[in-house]
């Protein structure tokens, strides 16, 4: 998983940091600065996600590199399984 | 005020609001039927209509949406509270204009005069600043809660100890003489006030006034000084935006969070067995504070008017026509949180509180701060704390935040 921040629409409400404080952190200015692009573990990912929907302000959104991505933007770039010509799997 | 159109609505048969609460720290039970009959009209104290939205995902969804507008002086800005409104309209009609600029800024400033507002104030209540100011609201805590202790059993709690931490370590922020304590804290008291309201905010401003002034020329040290520090170094702000926003957080810093440790006191004396958790270190005090603050939800409303049409809950809200948000009633749905009439301490979800969207309580990191060290102090050194009166004579305060007038505690 990716994690994106919007700087402009930040409003520096911290509860990022409070969500996941080895994540995120703020500059001086209070606005969020993303310390890791991507949560080290499944602990690590829930605070992400959790953060990601307390921000009031919708300024970290997140991309998955799993095929079933939310955004259809993200699938369109995510590779699809047997593009060599392999034999499909059972149950596709 | 002259009604539009569109509010030539009959609306006797609506809904009134405000609801009063039953009991001084949750919201109104009403607010469940209202919430079961989705997005619905309510009637105002002036005879006006607006939108309720009492539903957590739709509330959210509003307050996110940029199509609603904060501007106080809209003719469909809705006033759940009577007092309130009163004050401003007279404000108006007197020509004082300045104080008038106050109450729609920030709070009531839309995008972008409010991204260029909040931009000013966001360095200063970030998480590592507030909690760099740990150990002095330690202080101020241990130091309130020995001179109550010293003026003996029985005391109110309120005015004895909440009310003089909030006010103490705001005016330690903003770099506001605490000796000014008495005069702004009647002030804030009035501005509900119907006579009195217009008065008392034009009384508070002409001191904030004068006081920047002071520190124009004798700089001290805080949130007033650094502002004027950096208008002097030619950042883009107003000198009655300094005037304004001291205004706002002076007010705001010390009623809310006085309100909020007193009723979170009531709220964990009436709860023994969530009080005995947080003794045994079954659930921690940040947790506690988090689910006390969905709790007790003390502004109840978040009122906006809607600049185009927004579908909401299968309703259309029309552009211009007004809208409240119910933030105790979301806090409330079931849909949202199990069980969400229960105080349960161990948990810490996510609540509405400080509400959503880019006008999200400015303070919120200080409100919890204080609350969590209050709290500890409070129970840690008065273990047996109890109501020191009968539960029946609590009374409660008028306005936008809950509140109890006195609350007679013994130890």
């Amino acid at each position: 998983m990716q994690i994106k921040v919007d700087t402009r629409r930040c409003v520096g409400a911290g509860q990022c940091v409070l969500c996941a404080l080895g994540t995120f952190d703020q500059d001086d200015n209070g606005i969020v600065v993303l310390l890791r692009p991507e949560p080290v573990d499944a602990a690590a990912t829930a605070r992400v996600v959790a953060a990601a929907d307390r921000c009031p302000v919708g300024a970290i959104t997140l991309e998955s590199e799993r095929n079933d991505a939310v955004d259809p933007q993200v699938l369109e770039r995510a590779p699809l399984p047997h593009r060599s010509g392999g034999p499909p799997v059972t149950g596709e | 005020m002259t009604i539009a159109e569109h509010e030539l609505v009959s609306t006797v048969d609506l809904p009134k609001l405000p609801l009063e609460r039953e009991c001084p720290y949750r919201p109104a039970s009403g607010y469940g039927e209202l919430r079961r009959q989705g997005v619905t009209k309510v009637q105002l104290h002036d005879g006006q209509w607006a939108w309720l939205i009492t539903g957590y995902e739709e509330a959210r969804a509003v307050l996110r949406d940029s199509r609603v507008s904060s501007n106080r002086l809209h003719p469909s800005f809705p006033w759940p509270w009577r007092d309130a409104a009163r004050s401003l309209w007279k404000l108006r009609d007197e020509g004082k204009a300045p104080v008038l600029t106050a109450g729609n800024t920030l709070l009531g400033a839309d995008p972008p005069v409010h991204t260029r507002q909040r931009r000013l104030l966001t360095p200063f209540f970030s998480v590592k600043r507030l909690d760099s100011m740990r150990p002095l609201i330690a202080r101020v805590v241990d130091d309130k809660l020995g001179a109550m202790i010293r003026t003996g059993s029985p005391a109110d709690l309120l005015s004895g100890f909440a009310l003089p931490v909030s006010s103490t370590v705001i005016c330690e922020l903003l770099g506001v003489p605490y000796s000014a304590h008495r005069f702004f804290e009647e002030q804030a008291r009035l501005r509900l006030d119907t006579e009195r309201g217009a008065d008392a905010l034009t009384q508070l401003w002409g001191y904030l006034d004068g006081l920047i002034s002071t520190k124009e020329v004798e700089p001290g040290r805080g949130l007033i000084d650094d502002l004027i520090a950096q208008r002097a170094q030619g950042e883009k702000i107003e000198r009655s935006e300094i005037v304004a926003f001291s205004m706002l957080m002076l007010i705001a810093g010390h009623d809310s969070t006085a309100n909020s440790i007193t009723l979170g006191a009531l709220a964990l004396i009436e709860h023994p067995d969530q009080l005995a958790r947080l003794r045994s270190g079954q659930a921690s005090l940040p947790h506690a504070v988090e689910e006390l603050l969905r709790y007790m939800s003390i502004v109840d409303f978040t009122p906006r008017v809607a600049t185009a049409d927004i579908e909401i809950g299968g309703q259309v809200i029309q552009a211009g026509e007004g809208l409240i948000v119910a933030n105790g009633a979301a806090n409330h749905d079931g849909g949202h949180a199990e069980r969400s009439s229960d105080l349960d301490v161990s948990r810490a979800p996510h609540h509405l509180a400080f509400g959503f969207g880019i006008h999200q309580c400015l303070g919120q990191n200080l409100a919890r701060v204080e609350l969590e060290i209050a709290l500890r102090s409070l129970f840690g050194r008065l273990p047996d704390l109890r109501l020191a009166v009968p539960r029946e004579r609590l009374t409660l305060k008028p306005g936008p935040l809950a509140g109890v007038n006195e609350l007679p505690v013994a130890w």
